[in-house]
C-alpha cells in the first residue's frame, strides 16, 4: 500500500535580504535540506528538534503554507499540488497558538461554519454541534468568541475546525504548548482518539520528548533543517545512534542525581543557517567530534528500524 | 475523559452586557452626552427643515434685513429669505457633505490601504508614493485647481475631501493590515483555503475598523469646516442653495445692515463641529484599549 | 537532609489575599504558609490559576491595585513586607531580593548595551565606574558568556535567547541578594539550554549562598534543581516537603494525580494518557470543604463539609488533606 504522504529530498528556502542580496546570489536562506520520509495511513509521526531546527518550516511547506520548495511531495501516490484548493481539504494544520489562530471577532459557530463556506460546500445541518461533540466541548460554547475560551477549549475548537472538512492528514504544531499537564493529556488523547476513529495520519511537531515517547509511532530528530535520526519511537529512545539525539534525550530533567552524571552536554549554541558548518553539520557542538566529522558529511546509515547520519554512532548502552 | 465544562458559561451572558456597558459609558461621559446631544439637534434640524412654511431660496425683496420676530425667527437676509429656514436647510447640506464625504474617504482609504498592505511590494511602494504625494498638496490649492477644472458644485467639495482624507485613512489602514497580515488567525484562514477577498472583508477589516471610525468621527467637523470654507470662497455649493458657508459669506458683506446672517451661518458650524469633536473624543476614551478603564 | 528552620530567609504565614472584581471577591490566596531557609532552593509548583504568580507578586510587593491582603504576614530578614511602603520595597528589590523573569527581555532595555545596564544596576555601590565594569565582565564570565570583554558592549538583541537569560541571571545576582525569585526562567528555553541554565543557577547559587524561590509548572525542573517543593492548587499550598520525599511518596491526592499525569513520570509508553478531569473551583465562592474535593476521586462527606488542617504525613511536612495517610491513588488513563 502506498504511504499517505511521501517526501523525497525536500529543500525549503525563504527569500531574505533585498536587491543587493539578490545581486550577490544570496537572497535565499535554506532552512530545510534534503528531507525524505514516508507517513502511512493512521500513523503518528513526531518531528522533534530545538528552536531553529526547521521542524515548523518543514511542516508548513508540506501543508503548502509558504517557503520555496524543491524536491518531491506525493500525497496518496500523486504529486501534491501545494497551491491548489484540494490540499486545503486533505491536509489540516493546527496552529501553535490556539487562541490567536482563531479570528477574534467571530463566534465559535461562525468559525466552525467557515470551512464549508470557503469551499462552497452545503453546510450540513447540525454540523457545528456534531464537531463540538467530537472534540468534547459542550454545545453552549458555540456562541462564544475566542477570547472567552480557555487555552484547552481554544485548542479543541482549533482541532474541530481542522477536522470539519474530513482531512486525511492533520499536522499539529506544538499542540500542547502552554497547556497544563492535565489538559495536555486531554488534547493528546483527543488527537489520538480521532486518529483511530477517523483513520487520520498525524504529523506532530514538538520539542517535548516526553509526549513523543507516548504518542508517536515514529519520530524524526531535526538539526539545522536535516533529519539526523529517524525511526520507530521505542528503538530510538532505547538506543539513540546520533549524539544529538542522545543529548536531547538526556536533557530531560530528572530527580536521580546519579543518573545526571551520565548526561551528555553539547558545546556552544546552534550555529546560524547562513554559515552551515562543513562536514557533519553537528560537529561544532558534538562532544565526540573527530577529524573526519569536520571534513566529510556523513551518509545515511541504517540499523534495523532506525536510520541516522553519523560517522561514529553511539553505543547501545549509553542511555539504556 | 472529562470534557471542559467550566464556570465560564457566564461569558455567554457577558457579551451583550459589554456592548450595553460601552454605550452607557459613552453617555455617562459628560462630553460624550453633550456631543451626542448636539449631533441629535443638528440631525433633527436637518429633518425638520422641510416642515417650515418659508421657501429657502425664493427671493422676497419686500422684507430685506428683517429683525427676528414671530414671522421670521432669525430675521431675513439681504434678499428677504427666512434665515431660520435657510439655516436648517444648511444643516442638510452640511450633514450630507460631511458624512457622505467621510464615508467615501473611508471606503477609498480601506480599498487602497488593504491593497497596499496585502499586495506585493511594488504595489505597496506605488500606492505609498501616491498617498504621500496627495498629502503634500495643500487643501486649498487642491480645491482651487480641482474646482477651476470642474466648476463649483457639491460633488467637487466631496471630491476634495476624499482626496484630502482618503490617503490619511489609507496609510492608517495599510499600517494595521501590515501588522495583521502575519497574524496567526490570518494564516489559519489561508490554511483553510480562504481567498483574498474573504480574508480582507471578514477577518481584516472588522479588526481594524474601530479606531478608523473614531478618527472619522473626529474628522467630520473638519469636513464641515472645509465645506463652509469653500462655499464662503465661492468654490463650494452654488449660491441659491443654502449652505452655512454662503450664508456666512453674505452676512459678512452685509454685516452693517444685519448681524443675524452671520449668526445663522456661524452658530450651526460651531455647534456641529463641537458635537462631532466631543463625540469622537468620548468614543476614543470608551473604545481605545489603551485608555479604557476596566 | 536537614532543614534549617531556625532562621529562614523568608516566611509567609497565614497569607490570605483577595481581588476585588465586579463579580465580588475572588479569594486568590487562602492561608498560605511557606518558608525558605538560608541558601535553600524551593520550588513552587502549580498549574494556571493556582495562585503561584499572585503569591510571587505579594512577596515582591508588585500586587495590582485590586488585590487586598486580608490577613497574614510575609517576613523577610526580620521585617514584614506587607507593611512596607513602595519606597522601602524598592530599596529591597535589586539589593536583598532579586528577580529573574520568564522573558529575559523584560529585564533588559533593548536600547542600552549590556555593559551600561550592568553598570547602572550597581548604583548603590561606591565603586568607581571602571571597577563596576570589571565586576560586570567577571559576572558575565561566570554565567559563561563567551568573550565577555567584547560582548559587554553589545546590545541585548545581539545575544541568543539562552545567553539573554544568562545575562538576566548575572544581573540579578550581581548585588548578592539573600533571595532570588525566579519566575519560570527556563520555560521559554529549549531542553538542552534549560538543563544548562539550571546547572548554572545551581552552581551560582551555591557560590553566592542565596536562597531561591523557583516558580514553575515543570515538575522535572523542580526535581532536578530544588531542595524543597511546595505544591499549590487553587490558592492554597496543598503539600510541601523535601523534593525527593514528595516525589517518592506524595501524600495529597492532587499531588498524586499531578505527578501521575506528567508524561515524563510514566515509565511505560501509553497511547492514552491520564488526566485529572474537572475544572478549578469558582474562587469567588469557595465551598466550605477541601478546595480539591470537587475533583478528588476519594472525596467523601468530610471533605465537602470541613476544611482540612495541615498535617505532617509520610515524609511530607505539610499535607492539607483529611486523609493524608490514605494509600496512594491508582492513576488510570
Amino acid at each position: 500500500m502506498t504511504p499517505l504522504l511521501s517526501v523525497r529530498n525536500l529543500d525549503v528556502s525563504y527569500p531574505v535580504g533585498g536587491l543587493m542580496a539578490k545581486l550577490r546570489g544570496a537572497d535565499q536562506l535554506q532552512i530545510v535540506a534534503g528531507v525524505s520520509f514516508d507517513l502511512a495511513r493512521g500513523e503518528t509521526m513526531a518531528l522533534v528538534g530545538e528552536s531553529g531546527s526547521g521542524k515548523t518550516t518543514l511542516a508548513r511547506a508540506i501543508a503548502g503554507l509558504g517557503g520555496l520548495v524543491s524536491g518531491e511531495i506525493r500525497f496518496d501516490g500523486a504529486p501534491l499540488n501545494t497551491s491548489g484548493r484540494q490540499i486545503r481539504r486533505d491536509i489540516a494544520f493546527i496552529f501553535q497558538d490556539a487562541v490567536s489562530s482563531l479570528s477574534p471577532r467571530l463566534t465559535v459557530r461562525a468559525l466552525l461554519r467557515e470551512p464549508f463556506a470557503i469551499h462552497g460546500i452545503q453546510y450540513p445541518e447540525g454540523e457545528v454541534e456534531r464537531l463540538l461533540r467530537l472534540v468534547g466541548l459542550p454545545a453552549t460554547i458555540a456562541e462564544r468568541r475566542p477570547h472567552e475560551l480557555s487555552g484547552g477549549q481554544a485548542r479543541r475548537v482549533g482541532v474541530a475546525r481542522a477536522l470539519a472538512l474530513k482531512p486525511r492528514l492533520v499536522i499539529a504544531d506544538e499542540p500542547t504548548a502552554g497547556l497544563d499537564v492535565s489538559v495536555q493529556s486531554e488534547v493528546l488523547n483527543l488527537l489520538n482518539d480521532l486518529r483511530t476513529r477517523l483513520g487520520l495520519s498525524l504529523l506532530i511537531i514538538t520539542h517535548n520528548l516526553n509526549i513523543v515517547r507516548h504518542i508517536a509511532d515514529r519520530m524524526a530528530i531535526m538539526y539545522l533543517g536535516r533529519f539526523v535520526e529517524t525511526g520507530d519511537t521505542a528503538p530510538v529512545f532505547a538506543h539513540p545512534h546520533h549524539p544529538y539525539t542522545a543529548a536531547l534525550l538526556s536533557a530531560n530533567p530528572i530527580i536521580d542525581p546519579e543518573a545526571r552524571k551520565t548526561r551528555l552536554y553539547l558545546k556552544g549554541e546552534v550555529p546560524g543557517l547562513v554559515r552551515r558548518p562543513k562536514g557533519c553539520e553537528f560537529h561544532s557542538r558534538c562532544p565526540f567530534v573527530q577529524d573526519l566529522c569536520r571534513s566529510t558529511p556523513p551518509s545515511l546509515r541504517e540499523d534495523g528500524p532506525v536510520s541516522y547520519t553519523c560517522h561514529f554512532p553511539m553505543e547501545a548502552s549509553v542511555n539504556a | 475523559m472529562s470534557s471542559a465544562v467550566d464556570p465560564a458559561t457566564a461569558a455567554v451572558v457577558k457579551k451583550p452586557r459589554k456592548a450595553r456597558g460601552a454605550m452607557r459609558r459613552l453617555v455617562s461621559d459628560p462630553l460624550g452626552a453633550l456631543g451626542l446631544g448636539l449631533i441629535v439637534v443638528t440631525v433633527l434640524a436637518a429633518l425638520a427643515a422641510g416642515l417650515l412654511p418659508h421657501d429657502p431660496v425664493k427671493l422676497n425683496p419686500m422684507v430685506r434685513f428683517a429683525a427676528p420676530g414671530a414671522e421670521h425667527w432669525l430675521g431675513t437676509d439681504n434678499l428677504g429669505r427666512d434665515l431660520f429656514t435657510r439655516m436648517l436647510y444648511g444643516a442638510r447640506i452640511a450633514l450630507v457633505i460631511s458624512i457622505g464625504a467621510t464615508v467615501a474617504s473611508l471606503l477609498v482609504g480601506l480599498l487602497f490601504g488593504v491593497l497596499a498592505g496585502f499586495g506585493p511590494r511594488w504595489l505597496d511602494s506605488i500606492l505609498l508614493l501616491l498617498m504621500d504625494a496627495m498629502k503634500s498638496v495643500p487643501t486649498v490649492m487642491l480645491a482651487l485647481v480641482l474646482i477651476t477644472w470642474t466648476g463649483p458644485s457639491l460633488w467637487a467639495v466631496v471630491l476634495v475631501v476624499v482626496l484630502v482624507n482618503g490617503p490619511t485613512y489609507a496609510r492608517i489602514v495599510r499600517t494595521q493590515v501590515l501588522a495583521l497580515r502575519n497574524a496567526e488567525f490570518i494564516e489559519a484562514e489561508r490554511a483553510l483555503g480562504a481567498g483574498f477577498l474573504r480574508v480582507a472583508s471578514l477577518h481584516v477589516v472588522p479588526n481594524i475598523i474601530g479606531p478608523l471610525l473614531i478618527l472619522a468621527a473626529m474628522d467630520i467637523p473638519i469636513v464641515v469646516g472645509i465645506e463652509a470654507g469653500l462655499s464662503f470662497l465661492g468654490l463650494g455649493v452654488r449660491p441659491p442653495t443654502p449652505s452655512w458657508g454662503t450664508i456666512l459669506f453674505d452676512g459678512f458683506s452685509y454685516i452693517r445692515d444685519s448681524i443675524w446672517m452671520v449668526v445663522a451661518g456661524g452658530l450651526p458650524i460651531v455647534i456641529t463641529a463641537l458635537g462631532f469633536t466631543f463625540l469622537g473624543e468620548a468614543l476614543r476614551d470608551t473604545f481605545d484599549p489603551k485608555l479604557a478603564k476596566r | 537532609m536537614s532543614l534549617d528552620a531556625s532562621d529562614p530567609v523568608l516566611t509567609v504565614s497565614g497569607l490570605t489575599l483577595s481581588y476585588d472584581i465586579p463579580a465580588g471577591e475572588l479569594k486568590a490566596l487562602r492561608d498560605v504558609n511557606l518558608s525558605i531557609g538560608k541558601g535553600e532552593i524551593v520550588g513552587l509548583v502549580g498549574e494556571s490559576g493556582s495562585g503561584k504568580s499572585t503569591l510571587m507578586q505579594a512577596i515582591l510587593g508588585l500586587l495590582p491595585g485590586a488585590a487586598q491582603i486580608r490577613s497574614g504576614s510575609i517576613r523577610f530578614e526580620g521585617q514584614d513586607l506587607t507593611g512596607l511602603s513602595a519606597r522601602q520595597m524598592r530599596g529591597l528589590l535589586g539589593d536583598r531580593i532579586s528577580v529573574v523573569f520568564q522573558d529575559p527581555m523584560t529585564a533588559l532595555n533593548p536600547v542600552l548595551t549590556i555593559g551600561r545596564q550592568m553598570i547602572d544596576i550597581q548604583h548603590r555601590s561606591k565603586l568607581s565606574r571602571r571597577e563596576k565594569r570589571a565586576r560586570a565582565i567577571e559576572m558575565l564570565a561566570r554565567v559563561r558568556i563567551p568573550d565577555p570583554e567584547s560582548r559587554i558592549d553589545r546590545y541585548p538583541h545581539e545575544f541568543s535567547g539562552g545567553m539573554r537569560q544568562r545575562v538576566a541571571i548575572a544581573m540579578a545576582l550581581m548585588a548578592k541578594p539573600a533571595l532570588l525569585v525566579a519566575d519560570e526562567p527556563t520555560t521559554a528555553l529549549d531542553a538542552t539550554l534549560e538543563i544548562a541554565t539550571i546547572d548554572l543557577l545551581r552552581e551560582l547559587q551555591s557560590e553566592i549562598g542565596c536562597a531561591v524561590l523557583f516558580i514553575t509548572h515543570h515538575l522535572g525542573v523542580v526535581a532536578e534543581l530544588c531542595d524543597r517543593i511546595d505544591i499549590m492548587y487553587a490558592g492554597e499550598i496543598v503539600e510541601s516537603g523535601a523534593t525527593g520525599a514528595v516525589f517518592q511518596d506524595p501524600r495529597h491526592p492532587y499531588t498524586q494525580l499531578l505527578f501521575g499525569c506528567d508524561p515524563a513520570q510514566i515509565a511505560e509508553p501509553m497511547r492514552h494518557l491520564p488526566s485529572i478531569g474537572g475544572n478549578l473551583p469558582d474562587l469567588t465562592a469557595p465551598l466550605p470543604g477541601c478546595i480539591f474535593a470537587s475533583r478528588c476521586p476519594r472525596a467523601d462527606e468530610t471533605c465537602t463539609t470541613g476544611h482540612p488542617a495541615d498535617h505532617k504525613a509520610g515524609q511530607s511536612d505539610l499535607v492539607r488533606c483529611h486523609y493524608p495517610l490514605a494509600p496512594r491513588l491508582e492513576i488510570s488513563a
